[in-house]
């Protein structure tokens, strides 16, 4: 059934062109490629959908198509442009200006720490020199106050008794009053230092963010230098990708050819049937048995071991003399 | 045994199968796939090694600023400033009072007059002698009240200290973390070379199996292209081969028999050579069927 059903595929497909008959009578003639005197048929199908015309054809443009793209030059060539971008003058000229701020800080950055320092070391107290400037007028400003309206008061109270007791006295309660003014005005010395021991304590605030400013100067630095290892990094990888690529062309065109080969295979299904063969004993019994069949026949004897069948004595008659029968 | 081959290749494409597999072939000896022997780690740059020592010097180290700053405010939680026993305060005082006194020199200067008439109880500079002692004892008040007020003041300085003395005391943290951060990033390239290393050590070998595999593929896209078939040939059995070669040589011995002594009715020499034939049949077909 098989066979028939093949046949009739066969000669339906040959019906269609001469050079799949060819191709036909090719797949035919492998029947005979095999060698070894073997008697056993060998069937080849066709498992292409003959339904489709053209098949047959296409199929072959498509080997054919496969190995043209095997071949060099091949399908998959090597990519000849660029696949890694070269660095701008901007990208550079940041990583770089970066890496100058990583590794110089930044100069008010540094003067703002070195203001803080000193802050926090107490360097700043006392050394308002505008305050003693300032307490040197209003030393100025009470003497002469005191020369201006004290002084001359007291004189003219005891002008009958200048010199006397009572006016030293009086003079010496101005003086008491004067200490206490001098007192009261050098006390600007103390706000000074209350005043930078509040600003010393307020400093405190900055200390936090100055302090960093050493980690992100680091950490700039060291981000512009990875910019620059991963950019060179990248370089690297996509010289290793490329190389691997074009490693990698001839066996993706040799596969293309190996894929199309194997689907060609695929196209035909062959069945061998093998003939059952007799022993050459039974082939040597069979023609004896053949041979003295045929020699009893034309020597007109019998194969019976008994009788011969055209004797004399079985026929009456001697066979070579034939007209004697009757006698 | 038969041997039967058969190449299921279509011939019109057997050309190009032989060309396939000479060229699978080419490749696999070349060889067509060697692995890469370029540069695969890019160096550290000086740049981020830099950063990374200073990264390093930073954690290990601390920063001036912080470690000023925390000294400050641990001064200042501890109370020790609230005596008024720190330099900086008693400099000040003593601006205050130093002030006061030398300037009071000024005043004193200016009182105490000698008499003006005979007579006079008193010739000497009375005022100036009078006010003698007032430096002194107002320094003494003066100096008094701002020891109290700088007692107040550091009080609330103090309270105002607290608010900092948690912040500063994640500073040791950071620093840790900053150190650790220097020596995490310099595992992590180191870590990545190990990596890529790996990885082009994995590729050498695979690329050798994937050499070998041009040919391989090949191989298996043609398995099955040729189709060689060895098999043995079916045997009859053994008693019925020797009876059928034992009735066949009885047929041949009787037949031979009898034609060499002439068969007759009664003579023996047909069944003799029957029985002789079918016991030489009946071996020969144990034997040979």
């Amino acid at each position: 059934m098989f066979l028939c059903e093949s046949h009739r595929k066969l000669f339906a497909f040959l019906e269609e062109s001469p050079s799949r008959r060819d191709r036909f009578e090719d797949r035919f003639a492998c029947e005979n490629g095999g060698g070894g005197g073997s008697q056993d048929m060998v069937s080849y199908t066709n498992l292409l959908p003959t339904y489709i015309t053209g098949i047959q054809t296409w199929a072959t443009a498509y080997l054919l198509a496969a190995m043209s793209m095997m071949q060099s030059p091949g399908n998959f060539t090597e990519y000849t442009d660029p696949t890694y971008a070269e660095q701008n003058a901007n990208e550079l000229a940041g990583i770089a200006a970066l890496a100058l701020r990583g590794a110089s800080g930044a100069l008010v950055e540094a003067d703002g720490k070195a203001y803080l320092r000193d802050l926090y070391d107490g360097l700043k107290i006392n050394t308002n020199s505008k305050i003693a400037a300032f307490y040197a007028k209003r030393i100025e400003t009470i003497l002469e106050e005191f020369d201006d309206q004290v002084m001359p008061v007291i004189q003219h109270q005891h002008v009958f008794s200048f010199g006397g007791s009572d006016h030293n006295i009086a003079e010496a309660r101005a003086a008491k009053m004067m200490m206490a003014k001098i007192n009261e005005i050098a006390k600007m010395f103390y706000d000074d230092y209350v005043h930078e021991r509040q600003l010393m304590h307020q400093g405190v605030a900055h200390a936090t963010p100055y302090g960093l400013q050493c980690i992100r100067d680091g950490e700039m630095l060291r981000q512009a230098g990875a910019y620059e290892r991963e950019y060179a990094q990248g370089a690297l990888q996509d010289a290793w990708d490329r190389y691997n690529e074009v490693q990698i062309l001839p066996i993706r065109n040799l596969d293309i050819a190996g894929n199309a080969i194997k689907t060609i295979l695929s196209t035909t299904r062959t069945q061998t049937t093998q003939y059952y063969k007799p022993s050459t004993i039974s082939q040597i019994a069979g023609f004896a048995i053949a041979g003295l069949a045929l020699s009893s026949m034309y020597s007109g004897t019998t194969m019976n071991p008994y009788t011969k069948a055209y004797s004399s004595a079985m026929m009456g008659f001697d066979r070579q003399n034939p007209e004697m029968i009757g006698q | 045994m038969s041997t039967n081959t058969v190449v299921t290749v279509p011939s019109w494409a057997r050309d190009y199968v032989n060309l396939y597999a000479q060229r699978a072939y080419d490749l696999w000896t070349l060889p067509a796939l060697v692995s890469y022997t370029g540069q695969i780690v890019a160096s550290q740059t000086q740049n981020e090694a830099d950063g990374i020592a200073a990264l390093a010097v930073r954690g290990a180290g601390g920063d001036a600023v912080i470690s000023k700053a925390t000294a400050f405010i641990l001064d200042v939680i501890q109370g020790n400033r609230l005596a008024g026993t720190k330099q900086e305060f008693i400099d000040a005082l003593a601006l205050v009072t130093g002030n006061s006194t030398a300037d009071f020199a000024s005043v004193s200067s200016r009182i105490g007059k000698k008499a003006r008439y005979v007579g006079d109880p008193d010739s000497t500079f009375l005022a100036q002698a009078l006010a003698a002692g007032y430096p002194a004892t107002f320094n003494a008040r003066i100096s008094a009240a701002l020891y109290a007020d700088n007692y107040a003041k550091e009080r609330v300085f103090r309270d105002h200290a607290m608010a900092y003395g948690v912040e500063m005391g994640k500073h040791p943290v950071i620093d840790a973390e900053t150190l650790h951060k220097a020596g995490l990033v310099n595992r992590e390239y180191l870590q990545n070379s190990y990596v890529l290393n790996h990885k082009l050590f994995i590729e050498q070998q695979e690329m050798a199996v994937a050499n070998l595999e041009i040919f391989g593929n090949m191989l298996r896209a043609l398995t099955g292209s040729q189709q060689t078939t060895i098999s043995t040939d079916p045997t009859s059995n053994k008693l019925m081969a020797a009876v059928g070669f034992g009735m066949v040589g009885a047929y041949v011995g009787g037949a031979i028999g009898g034609a060499i002594a002439g068969a007759e009715t009664g003579s023996s020499a047909g069944p003799y050579g029957a029985v002789i034939g079918f016991v030489v049949g009946a071996i020969a077909g144990w034997l040979f069927g």
